[in-house]
């Protein structure tokens, strides 16, 4: 994996992040959507990327790495599915994920465990650095404390990948999610 | 940590109303934290980052607080019992990150999200650490919210 392939990849989810599906990502034209159903849906849509890229990067996984990366992929796709709830439960509607193909495509090239961790750990870190930034635009304060609880794991996921290189896994006392 | 001490501190927060109030909590917190850390330091493997960390979260806490025209209460003097364990620590950042996991619900300022939600962060990445010393699943769950198990 090129520094190349990571700023496109950077470049991918910032679109996605960004372009959450118009009237801030609620796709309702009946009534004015609730303020917290975007900020919701561009969390989901990285969630979904992350889903597709765990199911992508465990192909290359073994051993313990590919226990851990597993067990990210089941807690990538808890956390999808508590927003898509609550997505619903403020009258919106969840983004569905795009295609394994399309995905693909704006994922760097993968070609062996190291490149599946390293590619793991910048989807990690742009979702706390997604997350901190959702923080002051959501309304409700339930929706801030889920969405610090998901953040925390995020943040637990990069030290439990960085272990699995083999490096320090609280290497800085602020978790911003930036390099 | 005492599950009365935890209690303490979990009750005082929720209590809390208003940045200033819930950020003289948590530097309070994260000053007692570093002194227990510093207390086990070189009998527990992590206390020393962990000490380290609880500082920088202290001053940089203490640094929003002023921004915002308040004063900090007096540091606290001792660390109160402390075990020597990886299990204390795990109990004392379990507690960190409830505390802020509500704190979170309340604050207002932006900036002041920003950082408390880096620092939640912080010590979820301590949880890692500590349950990986204990042999306990470092990832027990999805939604991390400081709650014992």
């Amino acid at each position: 994996m090129t520094r190349r392939d990571l700023f496109r990849l950077a470049g991918t989810v910032a679109l996605l992040a960004g372009c959450g599906g118009g009237e801030g990502g609620a796709r309702r034209s009946a009534s004015a959507p609730a303020p917290d159903v975007g900020v919701l849906n561009r969390a989901l849509d990285l969630e979904n990327t992350a889903i597709a890229a765990y199911a992508a990067g465990t192909d290359l996984m073994r051993g313990e790495v590919l226990r851990l990366g597993r067990r990210l992929l089941a807690q990538e796709r808890e956390h999808a599915a508590a927003l898509r709830r609550a997505i619903k439960r403020l009258g919106g509607i969840p983004h569905e994920p795009k295609s394994a193909a399309e995905y693909a495509r704006s994922f760097p090239r993968l070609r062996d465990q190291h490149d599946a961790l390293r590619f793991a750990v910048d989807l990690e870190s742009m979702a706390v650095r997604l997350y901190e930034e959702s923080l002051p635009k959501l309304t409700s304060p339930e929706l801030r404390r889920a969405s610090a609880a998901i953040l925390t794991n995020e943040a637990e996921h990069i030290s439990a990948l960085l272990g699995a290189q083999g490096g320090p896994q609280a290497p800085a006392a602020f978790v911003t999610g930036l390099a | 940590m005492s599950k009365t001490r935890r209690e303490l501190i979990l009750g005082a927060f929720a209590q809390a109303e208003g940045d200033p109030t819930i950020l003289r909590r948590a530097i309070g917190m994260e000053q007692g934290m570093a002194l227990a850390y510093e207390a086990i330091a070189g009998r527990v493997g992590a206390a020393a980052l962990l000490e380290r960390h609880a500082r920088a979260h202290a001053e940089s806490l203490t640094e929003s607080l002023k921004r915002l025209g308040g004063k900090p209460a007096p540091a606290p003097r001792g660390a109160g019992q402390v075990r020597a364990s990886a299990a204390f620590a795990l109990g004392v950042e379990l507690t960190a990150v409830a505390a802020y996991h509500d704190a979170l619900g309340k604050l207002r300022n932006p900036a002041l999200l920003h950082t408390v939600a880096s620092i939640m962060a912080s010590h979820g990445q301590h949880l890692v650490i500590l349950r990986g010393a204990l042999g306990r699943e470092p990832l027990p769950t999805a939604f991390e919210t400081g709650r014992i198990a």
